[in-house]
């Protein structure tokens, strides 16, 4: 429990079986779309019940255990000296265990709060902050007392995210008071009265996916980028202006999603300029990324790893592009409510956040194991699968959402304009399946790593995590 | 002059080198980025979140109200449940949402119709309806059926089966979604209510007085109109397809009445197979029942779904199922299942097609209405006649008799269900 890397393994092996599960739900969810009496009539396998399931086991469970346990893993080493307490952090990651066997139990039975990205119930709630403070202090405690000077901007970013999660959690779960909403297999669940409530739902809806998600992922491709490529950062002057924009800006936008709700009319204007305001850390970012990238591009062909977060980053641009113009108020007259929204969701969550998440985990696993991956090639196989499968998924889904975007500004019902969406719903399901099997192929391709992967010596660790595919 | 000038771009050319020499730095030690952080944050979330939380107290709207007891409780199961993934609760300015709104002018929401409420059902997507109008818009039954399978009423729905809800949940849930538009959505549903029960008291009382009163629901300018659209192969065709995939879930393949969710329904879905029966209505009440559905019955208004042409081909089309008083004009042909059908649904013991399982039949039989509709399609055409149906004119006569199905002599593979 106290070895060295051992809360940053654990978290990522975990986090690889997690989102085996969180897959089986989403594909359920999909099936049920493009079939929907498929399971009909079993309570626990229900649309909306499944659909919590995925998209909590794949936040909290899927992305955000191999958050921890990148930042585990990254703050040590950048600062010099072990992590403050290897046994802290595996505490932490059993909680955040616990976290997800009772979400997967709950979410099902139809305890929810009824909060989107906030279903979990309030005393499921109360754990995952304490299990934010806990990796919070863990993080501080190594960064204090790191041998390092030099504070890498990937420190800022993995402080910031610790820092901000835990107040944004508390602050869209209105973690204070736990009452209402209590009839009925449902949960206790924080909220307000009031339409002021929906406000304060989608300022925490979109904070976790800008103040954690983007963060942690961030931090991480500044990490894993430079090393793989032996260059150093482009700029570091950039990576400051991304920085404090990036908690400036993301903090307002919010709001975004209530644009045509009855609701204040300065929160919609401070969301549109904060919204636009997000090119500046994007391209920041990116700019960076990519100036440092200058002649290493062939490098994506040699290192499994830099693929996928390379990647990564390109379906991060054009996340970052769609959103802001999906904020304009004509823009968001067509795609509100329909599909495209749940294209650009799973461009966010799977094309950015889990690309980032496997490339991470592609390079930590074979370092801290010390052992080479058990085979490059079904790795390779693994990005073409999920490739392929999001591809897929986004346009699916963001095709059928302009269709149905246009078919009720075209003065359509919402049923009569149901059945265009059928063959979208098919598609979308297929791709589902594609996805599912390139994550059941990483998790075989990590045990059999941990099992039989050929052992390297310790000074060759860096070397091996470039796997060659 | 010049001296002014001079001053000023000596001046300026200073202040340039001032800023040149004052480099421009931020030193991110652990203090800055970790206060630095959260200072940032809490001033956005200051604006963003805790002043609209301190300052944005709305009144009730007019239409606001309290939910009772029971339908909070049917709100907890609609949260638990996730229907709020798919159903928003809000309509926009932009949005249109169909005819049954004709009572509430596609009201746009108001903050204060949201005063009552704790934790937002808002939802983000719009799979399903919008439903912050609508209480009234379907009947108690029709509610019943629809949670039974979707399909059974709305056969293009893909939302979930909630059959396993026990008998208080589904009345709960029901109340909550009549409670769904305030105070005037309740009284909507109140008089769905009302009028049922002045619609079976009615009926009790025999056929005749039942005509009577159907006939007085109608402006009496809608008794007159006739069907602009001529019984043409090409209409009725299409009304075939219309009534196929939308309306026999209630009125049965047949057109009996008998469709899956007619266990569920009072009054019973209207019987299109007898002459008697489908004398009740002229061409132009038909139409305004389908336009605008039939208070007090499961029947809805297809207006939001159907156009003009479609209702008025799918009039012409009713009046071709056999019984009915028009089957006797020879241009028509019977409405009746071929042996193909028949033979296409296996999972009938008793071969008839029309009461199996409604959810698990073969989707193809419901969706392809060559298959079952009433002649046009191939059913019951003589086979030596090689005309193909479409290609035929009815109104010229040539049209092919069908093989001795007439009123008279209803074709044998099928029932003829009394009213």
């Amino acid at each position: 429990m106290d070895k060295e890397f051992s809360t940053s393994r654990n978290f990522i092996l975990t986090g690889v079986i997690w989102v085996i599960i969180g897959g089986i739900a989403g594909l359920i969810a999909a099936i049920e779309m493009a079939a929907p009496d498929f399971l009909g009539g079993i309570a626990v396998l229900e649309f909306g019940r499944i659909r919590a399931v995925h998209v909590n086991v794949m936040f909290f469970l899927w992305v955000s255990s191999i958050w921890f346990g990148a930042f585990s893993y990254i703050v040590p080493k950048l600062c010099g000296v072990p992590l403050h307490s290897e046994r802290l952090g595996n505490i932490s990651m059993i909680l955040w265990n616990v976290v997800g066997i009772l979400a997967a139990l709950t979410l099902p039975a139809g305890l929810t709060q009824g909060r989107e990205y906030a279903e979990m119930i309030w005393p499921i709630d109360i754990l995952v902050v304490i299990v934010l403070l806990m990796n919070l202090y863990n993080i501080v405690r190594t960064v204090l007392a790191r041998k390092e000077k030099k504070l890498y901007v990937s420190i800022w970013y993995t402080t910031a995210a610790l820092v901000l999660m835990p107040m944004v959690y508390s602050i869209g779960n209105v973690i204070w008071d736990p009452g209402s909403l209590s009839g009925f297999p449902i949960g206790p669940s924080g909220s307000l009265d009031g339409i002021r409530d929906s406000i304060w739902n989608w300022f925490y809806g979109h904070n976790v996916l800008g103040l954690w998600f983007t963060m942690g992922g961030v931090a991480m491709v500044y990490y894993f980028v430079p090393l793989i490529i032996r260059s150093p950062l482009y700029s570091h002057t950039l990576s400051l202006i991304g920085f404090w924009s990036l908690i400036f800006f993301y903090t307002m936008v919010g709001h975004h999603h209530l644009l045509e709700t009855p609701t204040p009319g300065y929160l919609k204007t401070i969301a549109v300029i904060g919204s636009m305001g997000l090119f500046v850390p994007v391209f920041t970012f990116l700019g960076n990324i990519w100036m440092t990238m200058r002649g290493n591009w062939g490098k994506i062909y040699e290192s499994l790893p830099l693929k996928f977060l390379i990647v990564g980053t390109v379906f991060y641009f054009v996340t970052c592009v769609q959103g802001p113009f999906q904020s304009i108020q004509g823009f968001n007259r067509l795609v509100h409510f329909t599909w495209w929204i749940t294209g650009h969701a799973h461009l966010a969550m799977l094309g950015t956040m889990s690309f980032w998440a496997m490339g991470g985990l592609y390079y930590m696993v074979p370092v801290i194991m010390k052992r080479r991956i058990w085979s490059p090639a079904l790795g390779e196989a693994q990005f073409w699968l999920v490739t392929l499968g999001f591809l897929i998924m986004m346009l699916t889904l963001q095709i059928g959402g302009l269709i149905q975007g246009g078919a009720w500004l075209e003065g359509q019902t919402v049923y009569a304009a149901l059945p265009s969406m059928k063959p979208y719903a098919i598609g979308r399901a297929m791709s589902g399946a594609l996805l599912f099997f390139g994550f059941c192929l990483q998790l075989y391709n990590i045990y059999k790593t941990m099992r039989v992967g050929q052992p390297i010596s310790g000074s060759n660790a860096v070397a091996a995590a470039e796997i060659p595919t | 002059m010049a001296t002014i000038v001079e001053n000023i771009t000596k001046g300026m050319s200073e202040a340039v080198d001032g800023l040149k020499r004052r480099r421009f730095v931020l030193r991110m030690d652990y203090p800055t980025i970790f206060f630095g952080t959260i200072t940032v944050f809490l001033g956005v979330v200051f604006v963003v979140v805790a002043m609209p939380a301190l300052t944005f107290h709305v009144d009730p709207s007019p239409d606001a109200r309290p939910l009772t007891a029971q339908e909070e409780h049917g709100r907890s199961i609609y949260a638990s449940n996730g229907c709020w993934y798919c159903h928003s609760q809000y309509i926009r300015p932009q949005d249109w949402t169909g005819v049954k709104s004709f009572e509430t002018l596609g009201r746009v929401a108001q903050a204060g119709d949201f005063a009552y409420q704790k934790t937002m059902l808002l939802g983000s997507e719009r799979t399903g309806p919008d439903l912050s109008q609508e209480a009234g818009a379907h009947s108690d039954d029709w509610h019943i059926a629809h949670f039974q399978n979707p399909r059974y009423t709305s056969m293009k729905s893909i939302m979930p089966e909630f059959k396993f809800f026990a008998p208080d949940e589904l009345n709960d849930t029901i109340a909550y979604v009549q409670s769904l538009g305030g105070k005037p959505g309740v009284a909507r549903a109140q008089k769905q209510r009302e009028v049922k029960s002045a619609l079976l008291a009615i009926r009790a009382q025999g056929e005749p007085t039942r005509t009577l009163q159907i006939e007085s629901m109608y402006n009496p300018t809608w008794a007159n109109v006739t069907n602009p659209m001529p019984p043409s192969p090409r209409s009725l065709t299409h009304g075939k397809y219309i009534f196929v995939t939308n309306c026999i879930g209630c009125h049965g393949v047949l057109g009996d009445g008998k469709g899956p969710s007619a266990q569920y329904l009072q009054p019973q879905p209207f019987n299109f197979t007898t002459a008697q029966q489908q004398s009740i209505l002229s061409d132009g009440q038909m139409y305004h029942a389908i336009l605008l559905g039939q208070e007090g019955t499961a029947m809805p208004a297809w207006g939001d779904f159907l156009t003009v042409n479609d209702i008025w081909d799918l009039t012409n089309f009713l009046r071709t199922i056999p019984g009915s008083s028009l089957t006797s004009d020879p241009t028509y042909e019977m409405w009746q299942a071929t042996e193909a059908t028949v033979a296409k649904n296996p999972q009938n013991p008793a071969k008839n097609p029309f009461q199996t399982e409604f959810g698990k039949v073969n989707e193809g039989s419901y969706y392809n209405g060559n298959d079952i509709g009433p002649g046009l399609g191939g059913s019951t055409i003589n086979p030596n006649n090689n005309t193909a149906p479409g290609a035929t004119d009815i109104n010229k006569g040539d049209y092919p008799a069908n093989n001795g199905a007439s009123p008279n002599n209803p074709p044998q593979n099928q029932s003829t269900p009394k009213p």
